[in-house]
């Protein structure tokens, strides 16, 4: 079975943003919270790149090792996903993270933080799949309509693939062979373990 | 004064442009959102603000820089009070007494302008730039079709789009039914013209000081014409016997244009009527006034179809009298008749009324044949409607022909400004310009750091639009100044700190400092999309409630200084000097 994967290449990322723009508009994410966003390391200096970052939807993801209440799970496809009904907000998650990907909107002024958001894979939550609730607590599941997570479908320079886990990675492979060199796929290693090719 | 889609904050010179906007009798805002210009004036009476619908709210083509037309269907009728654009222009219109005229050619609908139609009115007589072959249907076809295009090429490659480039980028020559593919790519001769190709525009005439200014020996795949040869007149096309192959709606076409009695209807007449037409309007000339269209190809013009491009040329030189004389004009001298950048714009002089009607014949070209004709049998010879000239580097007619360096008005490298001087203070038309009385005053002990401005990813021109956007405006929260951190150290200042940024005209700006090494030591830099701020005041509560932007900061133009370009007047927003200090 397909196992879902996000790979981003930091030597094709412009920082365009659409990434985390799409993410925002096809969620309804509230402003102050982001499920994706870029990261732009060595800026304005030589070798500065960028790249954009959400949940990896990790092979042994720290964050449901974790949680207190076990109410973060992965699917048979290899998304990461949790129940908002039972998170209590304690952030243990978001230290556990080695991406920042965990989010949590204030709900008072005293500091205290809601119910943990994060990037779905455009999969959704555990309510029915498509319903509104899912939508208001989740965001959209395009994945239950067969579709692939919308920050990369509208990647222009194709930085950010998102999908089945082998092709993207023969993606990669084949861009790697062609310019001869290989980084860019930051995050991969931590991710899924492994290096995102065999050189 | 009327901003239409503008924004106040693109121009340099903020104070100015303020007590401009105050001074104005009625100043009228057509926009998506009120815009800057709506708070920027201290004025309550003669301010008139009109909702347009966006893109969502209006059917139409729309076309991108790389020159390709898509057509945009309507999502939603316009929202609240909202308008679409060609509504309000179509109801001025009616107001000033001319929409009968605006609308000749455009059906309306419920006070509104058919999208279909107005594209169809801009391929009737866009013929120069080949915006001529783009119809509303061909652009439909397309957007069907839009899977059958390579996604590199841009080419179709099955279907009813097979051999055509996506949105058809101009030049797609002459009218719809010639089914030209668009041009891709500029400039490829390695294409037939028909297939998109093109050699480079023979657009300033045919000779320069004693040097041929056309091609030589180079011209696009399949040309008949293997040389460099001038843009296509009638009497080209006489010269080289095609004129024969022009069908008779367009010979009536060609010669209503020259005798001033074309109508649209002509190009819907059948080839016997036209042909019946184009014998009347002859006949009603003199023998002496049609000698040259009566001529039929004898042997000497079709020797002429050989490969002559100089033939062509001389020809074209032959009837186009008037163009000799522009050529004889002095260089711009900065006093004279202003050209800007066209250079002569042969064989397109007016049609004096002197001239008699086979002189004028003669000069209806590729651009003023306006059923496509000419342009149909040039390019059917495999030659492009505009010629075939070589590049200019040379510019004759621009105050400097070959670029050279001048140092900006506000200099902070005093030793450049001898060697490098700017103009003296000119006048064009009746606008006076100041060029060497602001560059001989030294600035630069006062305001060291050189200042530049652009743009962020995030936002658009004067950002009014996108900083009403919530997703866009979350990501740019707060108006900054690019500063070296070697020159924020030995200001005092530190990274996020406010400070105020002084330009030698006398306006400041309250910006946070990002201490970054994007901009090298000397340099600030300044992105110029932010507006509701001006000289340190929250303009917020001037705009109609509810339509404050999501972020509003100082607009960098707004202390930007005096500066025009020689020739376009293109304002000076890249190069001024500054001072800053921690606020």
């Amino acid at each position: 079975m397909a196992r879902m994967k996000f790979l981003c290449d930091a030597e094709r990322c412009i920082e365009c943003n659409a990434c985390t723009t799409v993410c925002k508009n096809e969620h309804e994410v509230p402003w102050g919270m982001q499920r994706r966003r870029l990261v732009t390391v060595n800026d304005g200096v030589p070798g500065e790149f960028s790249l954009s970052v959400s949940c990896m939807h990790c092979t042994d993801a720290p964050c449901i090792a974790v949680c207190p209440v076990s109410c973060i799970y992965q699917t048979d496809i290899g998304i990461v996903l949790h129940d908002k009904d039972i998170c209590i907000g304690c952030g243990y998650c978001f230290y556990a993270c080695p991406f920042g990907a965990p989010q949590f909107p204030q709900t008072s002024n005293f500091g205290s933080r809601g119910k943990m958001d994060k990037c779905t894979f455009c999969a959704g939550g555990p309510e029915a799949d498509g319903s509104e609730m899912e939508f208001k607590k989740y965001g959209r599941n395009r994945i239950a309509e067969g579709k692939l997570p919308l920050c990369a479908e509208v990647c222009s320079t194709r930085a950010l693939l998102g999908g089945d886990g082998d092709v993207v990675i023969d993606i990669y492979k084949e861009r790697v062979i062609r310019r001869g060199y290989g980084s860019g796929a930051w995050g991969w290693s931590t991710a899924y373990y492994g290096p995102p090719q065999e050189s | 004064m009327v901003f239409w889609g503008h924004a106040p904050n693109s121009h340099s010179r903020g104070p100015d442009v303020k007590a401009g906007l105050e001074k104005v009798d009625l100043l009228v805002i057509v926009d998506l959102v009120p815009t800057l210009s709506a708070a920027l004036a201290d004025r309550k009476n003669g301010v008139y603000l009109l909702p347009a619908g966006s893109t969502m709210e209006s059917s139409g083509s729309v076309t991108n820089s790389q020159r390709a037309l898509q057509w945009r269907e309507k999502v939603i009728e316009p929202l609240f009070e909202a308008k679409s654009d060609y509504e309000i222009i179509y109801r001025f219109a009616r107001k000033f007494g001319f929409d009968n005229e605006l609308c000749r050619h455009i059906a309306v609908e419920n006070d509104e302008p058919v999208a279909e139609d107005i594209l169809r009115e801009i391929n009737r007589g866009s013929w120069t730039i080949g915006y001529t072959g783009q119809s509303p249907e061909r652009l439909k076809l397309h957007m069907r079709h839009q899977d059958k295009f390579d996604s590199t090429t841009l080419l179709g490659m099955s279907g009813p789009v097979k051999g055509e480039y996506y949105g058809l980028p101009w030049p797609c020559w002459g009218t719809s039914k010639m089914k030209h593919p668009g041009t891709r790519s500029l400039w490829d001769q390695s294409l037939p013209v028909a297939e998109g190709g093109l050699p480079f525009r023979a657009r300033w005439g045919v000779e320069h000081d004693g040097s041929n200014l056309l091609a030589e020996g180079s011209y696009p795949v399949g040309s008949e014409i293997a040389d460099g040869y001038p843009e296509f007149t009638y009497a080209v096309l006489e010269k080289l016997g095609w004129h024969t192959e022009l069908t008779s709606v367009e010979r009536l076409a060609i010669a209503t244009v020259a005798d001033g009695s074309f109508e649209p209807s002509i190009l819907t007449l059948s080839e016997q009527a036209a042909h019946e037409r184009l014998e009347e309007l002859l006949a009603g000339k003199s023998v002496d006034e049609t000698r040259s269209t009566d001529r039929t190809p004898g042997p000497s013009s079709i020797e002429q179809n050989d490969p002559q491009a100089r033939q062509a040329a001389k020809t074209y030189e032959d009837y186009t009298p008037e163009s000799r004389e522009q050529k004889k004009e002095p260089k711009d001298t900065g006093t004279g008749k202003a050209d800007l950048g066209g250079g002569g714009e042969d064989g397109d002089q007016k049609m004096s009324d002197g001239e008699n009607f086979a002189g004028k014949l003669l000069r209806v070209n590729w651009k003023t044949d306006l059923s496509g004709g000419i342009q149909r049998v040039a390019i059917a010879h495999g030659c492009a409607p505009f010629g075939n000239g070589k590049a200019r580097a040379l510019v004759w007619n621009f105050p400097d022909p070959v670029p050279v360096h001048r140092e900006p008005l506000y200099t902070p490298r005093r030793d450049l400004v001898e060697k490098y001087r700017t103009y003296d203070d000119r006048r064009k038309y009746r606008l006076p310009t100041l060029y060497w009385s602001i560059q001989q005053q030294d600035f630069s002990r006062d305001y060291p750091l050189i200042l530049t401005t652009g743009r962020l990813v995030e936002y658009e021109g004067g950002g009014d639009e996108t900083r009403s956007n919530m997703w866009l405006a979350e990501l740019q929260q707060e108006m900054f100044a690019e500063v070296h951190p070697d020159d924020a150290r030995a200001l005092k200042i530190a990274d996020g700190d406010l400070i105020w940024l002084h330009t030698p005209e006398g306006a400041r700006i309250k910006v946070a400092a990002m201490s970054t090494r994007r901009v090298g030591r000397g340099t600030v830099f300044m992105p110029f999309h932010f507006g509701g701020l001006y000289q340190g005041r929250d303009l917020s509560e001037k705009y109609p409630q509810g339509t404050v932007p999501y972020v509003v900061g100082e607009a960098a133009n707004t202390v930007m200084t005096y500066g025009y370009d020689v020739v376009t007047f293109m304002q000076e927003t890249k190069g001024t000097l500054c001072r800053i200090e921690r606020a």
